[in-house]
């Protein structure tokens, strides 16, 4: 070899020894931020007017048609720069007038009326009257869409008169005003639905901001309504909303600059951005409301799960703080049943098992020995996501140390859903039963839903339980705060001992954004009392937000 | 001033020379080849703790009980390293080598007959190359399920079609030369020619490439794992590890960078063995 | 003009196989496009009625059969998801896709070609060895890491390039190009090593010839040699594979895509793959494969242009 070829190999080598040796020695825990989060403070100041806002959003939505496009947290927030709602909830975890005047009810909260506020135009002029929200719910009660919610118990949607109409259900449907915020409660003009295929791409709504020019995966900009009917609203000029699907991509452009505001439920990024100087953040922790839950769910229907002792194991077999610690940095809370801690005003003390390895080895023995097998195994299934492999396999090496072995499965995105309405699955990573109120969840745990494996059914678990369902009547017909509370309390203890859902943690949703935004807490609703800063899941209106 | 290698100055002398040393780097090379391969094949009887326990602390660094340390689950990444050489070296070579049974065929007969066999070939070929490698490997890990086998076979049946064109481009350039033309005149059959005259010329950067292909099947595989297409958890592939540790890169760069590094180094070994047992072997055949 | 007439007439069946063989696998591939746009609150009742708008309970041959005489007029049919025109998401997507594929592959070879020509010269020299390893230093960090790193650095660490997005040619120029640099150059880097080693080990080949000798006899300069007479008959590889990469990766420039949020066809596919949108499945489909056999025609006639010896052969067979 020649000199240089030697010299070159010596360079390369030690080239490769030196990056070998940082890869290990690099990479040693940074010291984390106090407890308290070191994010930069939140402030009170008020927005002033003018200025564009970017928003960085976790996934494109479908469209703005509230009949065809199905609406989660980012179709929310893109409904709402378009469309108001005829409710809002308020910090007090009750539903206030937003853009109706007034929501009333009978006696026997059999009718319920919605007055209209006047002289509100929709964005191509047309006066807001009674006819376009007859024409929405009687869209939605058609829609294949919509219309599982209030089927059977909604009747029929009326006018009164030019600026009411009347909503009359088959029996007391207490918490219906639930209904009149997200995605039912937007109103939207009735010529929209003369042109079905195009009405996802061209809202004619009367909210704060009207669309300019969508273009899809990139972004949707929409500028400030003139004729908005509340004064002095909206702050901003325009919003412009893109979608940045890879969390860790949205995270960067938050911190360079390239957007101002985020939402994110990922708990790396909630814990990276909590303690970040220059970003400012807040969380639905403690916003009135039902947490949205994680857990896994079991099928009821299928063995070996179909027996409670080996559901009962996999929960005391659990280790939910050991979990939490690792997979989700300590951050999200812990989770004892479907109802959330902070904010929710169901939550109680379930009974719900906590981690003993020892009444978890102890079922199991018991179960094997009546049923006369040797072994307990069935399959784990999750998404073909990095985070949720590593998450379910701390779960089965934790379950395999009571002797319960689980194989790993990882599905399609859009398989999943399918396979848990087929019942097609034995256990699955799961996540739901986030609402403003326990009565949206009705469809999910009432035994109407829950069909044999093989038809589509919404009661996932397939859990059919007489005492569920007259909690769930109870809780949508009675006007009594007690009985309802007592009545969700119940379904949370029978979720206690029978264990459809084994509980892991409560999701949180976080928003960060720049400190030059402003007017994220602390707004009125027009009724005067304190809105929400957000709603469980991270949506919340851009009509009270500045830049300053 | 353009020096010219060694082994082009075709004199007498020169094929009396004697062959060149293989060289220092050479044999690091190999040894390092040797050492993964070795650690792979045998990792289930060496003192290698379970790759998917996870009972240590998290993000350890390295030390004696952790050789590079722990990973976000408190699992230990040099037996996570280990064993992924496993899956990440059989998927490379295997899904090349195949590739190149196949695809390298095709390419030899299409760029030597040309014609109408050519036409035919390269139709076939541009259907396989114009087909979305996404679907088909979609395709490909659910029906048949989203093991090592099927993973190799997605990425051996996608890896045919740029082969073959690879091949059959090599091949052009080789048919038209005087030494083909030579042997045809003295009568030699084709099959002869494409073995004798055509196949080893053509062996020499496509063998070159061929390494670049493993690696790139490596990575690929990795590219799969992006997506959540790739072989299940928690078995560990090279591509997969990287692909996993790419959400902590600030706060646990070694997540990425300890994969990266061995595959680098694998690479890199492959590459230059191959490299100097070419020069070592290509000496220009002086006599006519 | 025959070759580019009989090249259009070889396109329409490999469009037909083309676009059969992915309908049909499409249709096999897990997970429903009805369940995908109601979500979890799918009842069965609901499922039926959109088969039946959306045209999914017809068979399987009819659905084809329906595609292909749209197709034929122009229209590509509409997203299952959002309704959008199959054709105008393409238009929206394909300038993005485009100018990412140009600037990328025009960087890596910009890079790797005089860099593999010196190297050539000079195997296991100094400029090789460290040409080589870094390539290969290139190749074992994957995009998906070479993009985060980079982004972290130039980014979020000093904000001279955007994290995300993507601004239009038309719009602004400057910040058009600003927003492609980063994703330009993780998709270069990932190429170059490739076309180093190719080409390089074609030079050396090459350079073993006797022409070359030939040519060093007659005292020609050696820059004269290395450039017109050796690396254009060396550049045959690295032109198959660049052909290859500009038509393959239309499709394939999603993990860069999906990782900077720029709103091209790789995205587009991938996305839509996994959601069953079948319809606009079928039009990136039919995209990817008309622009690869164009590039690839481009190849074809690029081989003649290089090797004289090889259109001669093609005149003579």
């Amino acid at each position: 070899m020649s000199a240089t070829s030697r010299a070159a190999t010596r360079l390369a080598a030690v080239v490769l020894v030196v990056s070998l040796a940082a890869a290990a020695c690099g990479g040693s825990d940074k010291k984390s931020g106090n407890a308290t989060g070191g994010g930069a403070k939140l402030s009170t100041e008020l927005p002033r007017a003018g200025g564009k806002l970017v928003m960085g959003v976790e996934a494109e939505v479908d469209g703005f048609d509230p009949t065809q496009n199905r609406m989660d947290v980012t179709g929310l927030t893109y409904a709402s720069t378009v469309y108001d709602a005829l409710g809002a909830f308020g910090n007090d975890g009750k539903v206030h007038p937003y853009l109706a005047e007034s929501i009333d009810h009978n006696a026997g909260y059999t009718e319920w009326t919605v007055k209209l506020r006047p002289n509100i135009k929709f964005s191509n002029g047309d006066p807001l009257v009674a006819d376009d929200v007859v024409a929405d719910w009687n869209a939605h009660l058609k829609s294949p869409l919509t219309s599982p919610a209030i089927t059977g118990y909604l009747k029929t949607v009326t006018k009164v008169d030019d600026l009411t109409a009347k909503f009359t259900m088959a029996g007391p449907w207490v918490p219906f005003p639930l209904y009149l915020t997200g995605q039912l409660g937007f109103v939207f003009s009735h010529k929209m639905l003369a042109d079905p295929k195009n009405a996802p791409r061209n809202p004619i709504g009367t909210g704060p901001f009207v669309l300019k020019e969508w273009i899809l995966g990139n972004h949707m900009i929409a500028t400030k309504n003139p004729n908005y009917w509340q004064a002095g609203l909206p702050y901003l000029d325009s919003v412009e909303l893109r979608p940045i699907i890879e969390t860790q991509s949205r995270e960067s452009s938050l911190k360079a600059g390239d957007i101002d505001l985020m939402h994110s439920s990922d708990v790396q990024t909630i814990k990276d951005l909590k303690d970040n100087k220059s970003i400012a953040s807040i969380t639905d922790e403690k916003v009135a409301g039902e947490q949205e839950e994680h857990f896994i769910m079991l099928n009821t229907a299928k063995p070996p799960l179909d027996d409670v002792r080996v559901r009962q194991a996999l929960a005391y077999a659990t280790d939910r703080k050991r979990r939490i610690d690792t997979i989700d940095f300590g951050i999200s809370p812990d989770s004892t049943g479907p109802f959330g801690n902070t904010g929710s005003l169901f939550h109680g003390d379930t009974g719900y098992p906590s981690f003993n390895l020892q009444k978890a080895k102890d079922l199991i023995a018991e179960y094997k020995t009546a049923k006369g097998v040797s072994s307990v195994t069935f399959e784990l299934g999750t998404t073909n996501n990095g985070r949720n492999l590593q998450d379910m396999s701390l779960m089965q090496s934790m379950w395999k140390d009571a002797g319960i072995n689980v194989t790993i499965k990882q599905v399609q995105q859009s398989q999943y859903i399918l396979n848990a309405l087929n019942g097609a699955y034995d256990a699955y990573d799961w996540r739901q039963f986030g609402e403003p109120d326990p009565d949206a969840d009705f469809i999910w745990w009432s035994s109407l839903t829950a069909s044999p494996i093989g038809q589509l059914a919404l009661n996932f678990a397939r859990n059919k339980n007489p005492q569920i369902d007259g909690a769930l009547l109870k809780g949508r017909t009675s006007p009594v705060d007690a009985d309802r509370k007592a009545a969700y309390e119940g379904i949370a203890k029978i979720f206690a001992t029978q264990v459809p859902f084994v509980w892991l943690n409560e999701t949180i949703w976080q928003i960060a954004f720049k400190p030059k935004v402003k007017g994220l807490t602390n707004w009125t609703l027009p009724d005067k009392t304190a809105g929400v800063d957000h709603t469980i899941g991270g949506g919340f209106l851009l009509s009270h937000v500045g830049v300053n | 001033m353009l020096p010219l290698p060694p082994e082009a100055s075709a004199t007498l002398a020169d094929a009396e020379r004697k062959p060149r040393k293989l060289g220092l780097f050479f044999w690091l090379s190999i040894g390092w080849v040797a050492l993964v391969i070795v650690l792979a094949v045998f990792a289930g009887v060496l003192p290698i703790p379970d790759p998917n326990a996870q009972r240590s602390g998290l993000n350890l660094n390295p030390s004696v009980h952790h050789l590079l340390g722990t990973d976000g689950l408190g699992r230990d990444m040099f037996a996570r390293v280990v064993y992924a050489a496993r899956v990440s070296l059989t998927v490379g070579f295997a899904s090349i080598a195949l590739g190149l049974a196949v695809g390298g065929t095709m390419g030899v007969i299409a760029g030597y007959y040309r014609g109408r066999i050519d036409r035919v070939l390269m139709a076939a070929v541009d259907v396989m190359l114009a087909f979305p490698a996404l679907v088909f490997a979609l395709a490909i890990v659910t029906f048949l399920g989203q093991n090592l086998r099927n993973v190799t076979i997605a990425i051996a049946v996608i890896s045919i079609a740029p082969i073959a064109r690879i091949v059959r481009a090599s091949t052009l350039t080789f048919a038209q030369r005087d030494f083909v033309l030579a042997a045809r005149t003295l009568g030699a059959s084709n099959r002869r020619i494409i073995l004798r005259e055509i196949l080893p010329n053509v062996a020499i950067p496509i063998g070159s490439f061929s390494f670049i292909a493993v690696a790139l099947a490596v990575v690929g595989e990795g590219g799969l794992a992006f997506l959540g297409l790739s072989v299940h958890a928690p078995t560990a592939t090279w591509g997969g590890m990287i692909n996993d540790g790419r959400s902590f890169l600030q706060d646990h760069p070694n997540l990425s960078l300890i994969p990266s590094a061995v595959l680098f180094a694998t690479v890199l070994a492959l590459n230059f063995a191959g490299d100097t047992l070419r020069s070592r072997f290509d000496v220009k055949d002086v006599s006519v | 003009m025959r070759a580019v007439a009989g090249k259009i007439l070889y396109l329409i069946p490999v469009l037909f196989a083309v676009s059969a063989l992915s309908f049909g696998m499409l249709k096999l591939l897990p997970g429903d496009p009805a369940v995908n746009i109601l979500g979890p609150s799918a009842t069965p009742a609901a499922v039926k009625t959109l088969h039946k708008q959306l045209g999914l309970d017809q068979p399987v041959v009819n659905q084809y059969g329906r595609f292909v005489w749209n197709a034929l007029h122009g229209d590509l049919g509409r997203s299952y998801q959002n309704n959008q025109p199959t054709t105008e998401s393409l238009r929206q997507r394909l300038p993005v896709t485009l100018e990412l594929l140009v600037l990328s592959q025009l960087l890596a070879l910009l890079v790797s070609v005089p860099i593999a020509i010196r190297a050539a010269v000079r195997p296991d020299g100094l400029l090789d060895r460290i040409s080589t390893s870094a390539s290969f230093g290139f190749l074992a960090l994957p995009p998906y890491i070479v993009g985060v790193v980079l982004v972290l650095l130039f980014a979020v660490r000093f904000h001279i390039f955007p994290a995300t997005g993507y601004t239009p040619l038309t719009q602004n120029p400057f910040e058009n190009l600003r927003s492609l640099t980063l994703p330009s150059i993780t998709l270069a880097l990932a190429e170059l090593a490739t076309y180093l080693r190719l080409l390089r080990a074609d030079m050396i080949t090459t350079l073993q010839e006797d022409f070359i000798t030939m040519a060093r006899a007659k005292g020609m300069p050696p820059r004269r040699i290395l450039w017109r007479h050796a690396f254009r008959p060396s550049s045959f590889s690295l032109v198959t594979v660049a052909g290859l990469n500009f038509g393959r990766l239309i499709g394939g420039t999603f993990i860069v895509e999906i990782l900077f949020a720029l709103p091209g066809i790789g995205e587009l596919t991938v996305n839509s793959i996994f959601s069953n949108d079948y319809l606009v499945v079928q039009g990136t489909v039919l995209l990817v494969a008309v622009g690869y056999v164009l590039v690839n025609f481009l190849v074809d006639l690029l081989y003649v242009v290089i090797d004289p010896r090889v259109r001669h052969a093609a005149a003579a067979a």
